[in-house]
């Protein structure tokens, strides 16, 4: 099964995009997020959490992470995230896993030069969505191609 | 949610998402430093911070789980995660 990537030009660099739809429980909503093979967890972004109205008190926090934006960020660790990818064939798949969000309130204790700072960086795939999903990764930048496969 | 209605928002979220590939270049040279929400291939809003921008799509009465808020980074800005 094949889910296509988006390679997207920006200011002269490439990035990697993965669309899927988050269907968390009273947080539905699209999200556009980056593969970034340089992470090892996956990171809902300051922006998305806020605008899916993800219920951050529900979540214990998690070890903050460094070198996300300025400094260390503040993480809250969802269990159970569930979303949904759209296969090449146009079938949608459900997954579940773990996954780390942004802790927007306490970021915002920091200051709003901090949540702006953090607002910038979008949602990240990281390693362990490649892992525990059992995706491999092809990317084709001379071709301009990039999709998972499982 | 039924399935159509699954397919529907896939199809919009990747029109949506293969828009903003088509218009970055676009956007850059408008939109530098800025945050911009699209929705059904338009811009709806644009504003230099993320909750200013999301407060406007709120106002216009658009559910904020169908928009994409993007920021435009400025000619040069080289944004590493």
């Amino acid at each position: 099964m094949k889910f296509n990537l988006e390679i997207r030009n920006i200011q002269g660099t490439r990035r990697i995009i993965l669309p899927l739809l988050s269907t968390y429980p009273r947080s539905f909503g699209r999200i556009e997020a980056i593969i970034d093979t340089g992470s090892p967890k996956t990171i809902l972004s300051a922006g998305d959490a806020i605008r899916l109205n993800i219920p951050f008190t529900n979540f214990e926090s998690a070890a903050p992470l460094t070198g996300l934006g300025k400094g260390k960020t503040p993480v809250l660790l969802i269990n159970k995230f569930t979303f949904s990818l759209r296969d090449s064939d146009g079938r949608p798949s459900n997954f579940l896993m773990p996954i780390l969000a942004a802790d927007v309130p306490k970021i915002r204790n920091e200051g709003q030069e901090k949540l702006n700072n953090a607002t910038r960086v979008p949602t990240l795939i990281g390693m362990d969505f490649l892992e525990l999903n059992n995706f491999d990764l092809f990317i084709g930048l001379n071709k301009n191609v990039a999709y998972l496969e499982r | 949610m039924i399935e159509q209605q699954f397919a529907n928002e896939f199809r919009e979220l990747e029109a949506d998402s293969d828009f903003i590939s088509g218009k970055i270049a676009e956007f850059s040279q408008k939109y530098p430093r800025q945050f911009i929400a699209i929705k059904d291939r338009q811009i709806i809003a644009i504003g230099d911070s993320f909750e200013g921008v999301l407060d406007k799509v709120k106002e216009k009465g658009l559910e904020p789980g169908s928009v994409l808020i993007e920021y435009i980074p400025d000619k040069g800005e080289i944004i590493l995660y």
